[in-house]
């Protein structure tokens, strides 16, 4: 049994709104070991950004957790004190974000913004060359003219060089557990290439574990070694990356699988019919019921159980 | 820098809009009804002096030539003559104007200072008991009137308590410093007379005070919802992520996009104060320019109306100025004119 990193255990997490308390997050079970890179797929709105910011906790103010645990080497971070989770974000878990404009502050320069978060995640950093280091991590990213974007602004950039600078603002410093949020969802699809490939090379040069994130199966396929297809907050099916393409078990892995637009023609793809849930009244049972085309009385009462179908082939459902 | 190039074309831009305010104000102090004349003049007066008068103030004249002619005549530094005072109102001006301008400068010294420390206090606090303690106080500032403040302080902490001084800008005894700003204040500092300061200060405070409430509030409240709205921005959950300490993030990352709004309404507010002092000028016999213009209003006089539109304009050009000139240092999406 290969060692558990980051271990997430039946996390329930809502968010307080004006009509109620909602359940987004329902018993959501996660497990990333050390040097592992998992995929976590789902279509938006399925609480893959909520799961990834129970992590580090930098959820909005209105998230409620409502149980579970998510324990990092051991120790759960829904128990750490402040002081304990600023050391984790500053050592140990580190986030490419998913929307990079929004993600730097407009007001301040690259240089700024780089140098507290070299300030601050470094060991040591009285002594350091902050420029120096900047430069270094942003020819790490392969940013163009890194002398210009390091006395920029982020407007001044475009997408793509945003989005490289917050790569290197999360490879500051040496962690263990990389998060990429859908990173490329907001770029042009020829930077998001790129992107990918970029983060693709720091995983293999580095020893990180990551978690990828991402609405489609097809883009994270060449980077991870076992997915993890999320819906309605829970997960439905894990396996090997190989063997999820080979033999998806679960109609919404189905689903997206077939989803995935075909560059040799063959007109649109058949999609899921329906939308995500509502998460004040989410449906009973397996969440995925009333989209489902398969779905019998069972699937209505009760949700189904986690079970084996092959070795390290597990699917969330009833059919058989 | 774009800095000074950004200045300059909002100075430019200042400068034409005064030109059309005074051409705009001249034209409709003339076609308000009632004839400054009859109203200058008892009911018996014969009509060959009236038309005199007429002549002699250039009243017969077209419109456009009474602006030219009125037009050189401020650049010469007369503003003309006042059917109220019966002086020349660049006397009236000289005399009353700086009396308010430190009445605001002093009321705006509290309501920056109170703006910024409750907004920030508040936003750092929210839903605690310390914001629904600002929040009471801020829905209070801003239904209530000022010269209302000015009132209830007047009669307890001058009349009551008698911490302040109820009326005037000096006690009786203390001589007026040689004139050489206008301003009381700077020319008793120049002489090297601090009582008279000091005491000039003392009866100016509970006015300041009172007008600097409802702005005081306001900005307040602004700067409270500004911190609320930029807290949800991504770059401050991401800051947070990067493991940036909280007072970094809450005074640089998070304070300095939130008080844009505030910072914009605050100037607002400043310039707006010349015309809300009327009231406070009048409760506590403040010897300012408010409560002499809106007297000149009631008599329908022309020129006194003309010179005060200019002044609150030209107060608010420059205001508007250094306020555009403080946000585009703030915000530098501003400064090179590209928002995204």
């Amino acid at each position: 049994m290969a060692e558990g990193l980051l271990e997430i255990k039946d996390l329930d997490v809502g968010y307080k709104t004006y009509r109620g308390v909602t359940s987004v997050l329902y018993n959501l079970n996660l497990k990333v070991n050390r040097n592992e890179t998992i995929g976590v797929i789902g279509e938006s709105g399925c609480g893959k950004t909520t799961t990834m910011k129970t992590i580090n906790q930098i959820l909005p103010d209105n998230a409620v957790i409502k149980s579970g645990e998510v324990n990092f080497k051991g120790k759960d971070i829904l128990n750490m004190t402040e002081k304990e989770l600023v050391k984790l974000r500053r050592r140990n878990v580190s986030m490419i974000p998913q929307d990079p404009t929004a993600s730097l502050n407009p007001l301040f320069k690259v240089k700024t913004q780089m140098k507290d978060v070299l300030k601050y995640s470094r060991q040591n950093s009285e002594d350091l060359d902050f420029k120096e280091e900047t430069i270094k991590l942003f020819n790490s990213v392969a940013l163009s003219d890194p002398e210009r974007v390091y006395d920029s602004y982020p407007f001044q950039l475009s997408g793509g060089m945003r989005q490289r600078v917050c790569i290197a603002m999360s490879l500051a410093a040496p962690k263990d557990l990389l998060i990429a949020d859908e990173p490329t969802t907001n770029l042009d699809v020829t930077i998001q290439d790129q992107v990918l490939r970029l983060i693709g090379e720091i995983l293999e040069e580095m020893n990180f574990s990551a978690i990828l994130v991402s609405q489609a199966l097809g883009l994270v396929k060449k980077f991870v070694d076992k997915i993890y297809v999320v819906y309605g907050g829970t997960v439905i099916e894990i396996a090997d990356t190989e063997k999820i393409f080979e033999n998806p078990i679960h109609p919404y892995t189905k689903g997206l699988i077939e989803s995935t637009p075909k560059l040799t023609g063959g007109g649109f793809s058949s999609g899921i019919a329906g939308q995500t849930p509502d998460y004040i009244d989410p449906p009973s049972g397996c969440r995925f019921h009333p989209r489902c085309p398969h779905h019998s009385e069972d699937c209505k009462t009760e949700k189904p159980k986690m079970r084996e179908f092959e070795k390290n082939h597990y699917v969330a459902c009833w059919r058989q | 820098m774009d800095m000074k190039k950004y200045i300059g074309k909002r100075l430019f831009w200042a400068i034409i809009s005064l030109f059309g305010l005074s051409l705009f104000i001249f034209y409709f102090g003339r076609i308000i009804p009632g004839d400054p004349i009859e109203m200058m003049v008892g009911p018996r007066t014969p009509d060959h002096v009236i038309e005199n008068l007429r002549q002699s103030l250039a009243l017969d004249r077209p419109l456009y030539i009474q602006y030219f002619i009125w037009l050189r005549n401020v650049f010469q530094g007369d503003l003309g003559f006042s059917i109220v005072t019966k002086r020349s109102v660049t006397t009236d001006v000289k005399t009353y104007l700086p009396r308010t301008l430190e009445l605001i400068t002093y009321a705006a010294a509290f309501q920056i200072v109170g703006s910024f420390l409750l907004g920030i206090f508040a936003g750092s606090n929210i839903n605690k008991w310390q914001d629904h303690v600002i929040r009471i106080f801020s829905y209070i500032g801003v239904s209530i009137p000022a010269f209302v403040f000015a009132i209830i302080f007047q009669l307890t902490f001058a009349y009551q308590l008698g911490w302040f001084p109820v009326t005037g800008a000096l006690t009786s005894g203390f001589a007026h410093p040689p004139e050489v700003t206008g301003f009381l204040g700077i020319d008793a500092l120049l002489a090297g007379q601090f009582k008279t300061f000091i005491n000039f200060v003392h009866h100016a405070t509970l006015p300041a005070i009172a007008l600097a409430i409802p702005g005081t509030a306001q900005v307040a409240r602004m700067i409270r919802s500004g911190m609320i709205t930029i807290k949800q921005k991504e770059y401050i959950s991401m800051a947070k992520g990067f493991g940036l300490p909280e007072r970094t993030i809450r005074f640089k990352y998070l304070l300095r996009p939130s008080i844009i709004p505030g910072v914009t309404v605050l100037g607002m507010q400043i310039a707006m104060m010349l015309g809300n002092a009327f009231l406070v000028e009048m409760v506590f016999r403040w010897p300012g320019f408010s409560r002499h213009a809106i007297n000149a209003m009631l008599h329908s006089d022309l020129n006194t109306i003309v010179a005060t539109v200019m002044i609150i304009g030209i107060m608010f050009a420059i205001i508007n100025l250094v306020v555009d000139t403080i946000v585009a240092y703030i915000d530098p999406r501003i400064r090179y004119g590209g928002r995204s």
